[in-house]
């Protein structure tokens, strides 16, 4: 299990990037984290929404009420232009971590 | 051997947003969010097989336990209470200024057309509170939870709540001017669209007194 701070620290760029792929509503981000990690990253599930009122308040995604078909109102999410220069910049960032990593424990780093 | 259990969800979903509210300050719009989330939750786990009643409480323990969850928020918009607070400020003036202006131009619409004023006078004021207030009642009940939303909606920033104002305020200075220039009578107690409040409910007393305490 991954922990705790690295779980906080890489929420931003995991929420961002999969908003890359379209609109998207919390519950649905977390199954994503949850399948794409194999189950190793693990967020309380309320706390996935004070991060994005976080990235809502600043400016990098946007949302909007919608009713789905079965009637049940959802709060979906999308990238802002601003969302999108900042995933850019943490990409970068997330790969120079991973690839100094990866110089030093003599594996092939990953290249962008 | 299936055993018939009574769980009743949407009363044990009312306790848990009950529970929530009781234990941090989380905000109706971030409740409704998190109760989205919880329902979709449950259909995730109802569809695993769980019978509800697990389905439900498990989703509440995934979901958290509501005084961190309301400290994160405050940590995301350090300033939302204030926010919410100043929006139901604005909210009430705004619904007292509309109160207001639309007492004074119904009422004075009322006495010009149907000559209520003078000995009928009390039963214009009747009227026009029931009316009013029947209204609010009606729009509270039934449509409250749509409309709120959007009020909610277009309250949210500061930009739109100033020209949310001047938009009353120029709506309410038509119907006063209209009101000064058509209707010939002004009613009991109005002063051309811009009375207070106090000023309506005063000359409803004053009627009713009148003509009651007199009997």
């Amino acid at each position: 299990m991954i922990g705790k701070d690295l779980v906080a620290a890489s929420s931003r760029p995991l929420i961002l990037s999969i908003l890359e792929d379209g609109e998207n509503y919390g519950y649905a981000i977390l199954r994503r984290v949850h399948e794409l990690s194999s189950e190793q990253i693990e967020w309380t599930e309320g706390m996935l929404y004070p991060v994005l009122h976080r990235l809502e308040h600043e400016g990098l995604i946007r949302a909007r009420w919608a009713r789905t078909e079965s009637g049940r109102e959802r709060k979906y999410y999308r990238l802002s232009r601003k969302g999108q220069k900042m995933l850019e910049a943490e990409k970068g960032q997330w790969l120079a971590v991973h690839n100094t990593l990866c110089k030093l424990w003599k594996l092939r780093p990953t290249s962008i | 051997m299936e055993t018939k259990t009574n769980f009743d969800l949407t009363g044990a979903i009312d306790s848990w947003r009950r529970q929530l509210l009781a234990q941090g300050e989380i905000l109706p719009a971030e409740l409704r969010e998190l109760e989205s989330h919880l329902r979709s939750s449950i259909d995730g786990l109802n569809r695993l097989g769980l019978k509800e009643e697990e389905s439900f409480l498990l989703a509440c323990r995934r979901l958290g336990h509501g005084k961190p969850i309301a400290a994160e928020f405050a940590k995301a918009k350090p300033y939302r209470l204030w926010h919410n607070r100043l929006n139901w400020l604005t909210a009430g003036v705004m619904g007292a200024y509309v109160w207001t202006t639309s007492y004074s131009f119904f009422s004075s619409v009322l006495c010009k057309n149907w000559n209520f004023a003078g000995e009928n006078g009390w039963l214009v004021e009747i009227m026009l509170f029931a009316s009013i207030i029947g209204g609010l009642v009606w729009v509270t009940e039934t449509r409250m939870r749509g409309w709120w939303r959007r009020i909610g909606g277009i309250l949210d920033s500061p930009w739109r709540i100033a020209f949310g104002w001047l938009l009353v305020v120029v709506i309410g200075q038509v119907l006063a001017y209209v009101t000064s220039q058509y209707v010939a009578r002004p009613s009991p107690g109005s002063d051309g669209g811009l009375i207070l409040i106090g000023a309506s409910i005063e000359s409803f007393w004053q009627s009713l007194t009148l003509r009651f305490g007199q009997a």
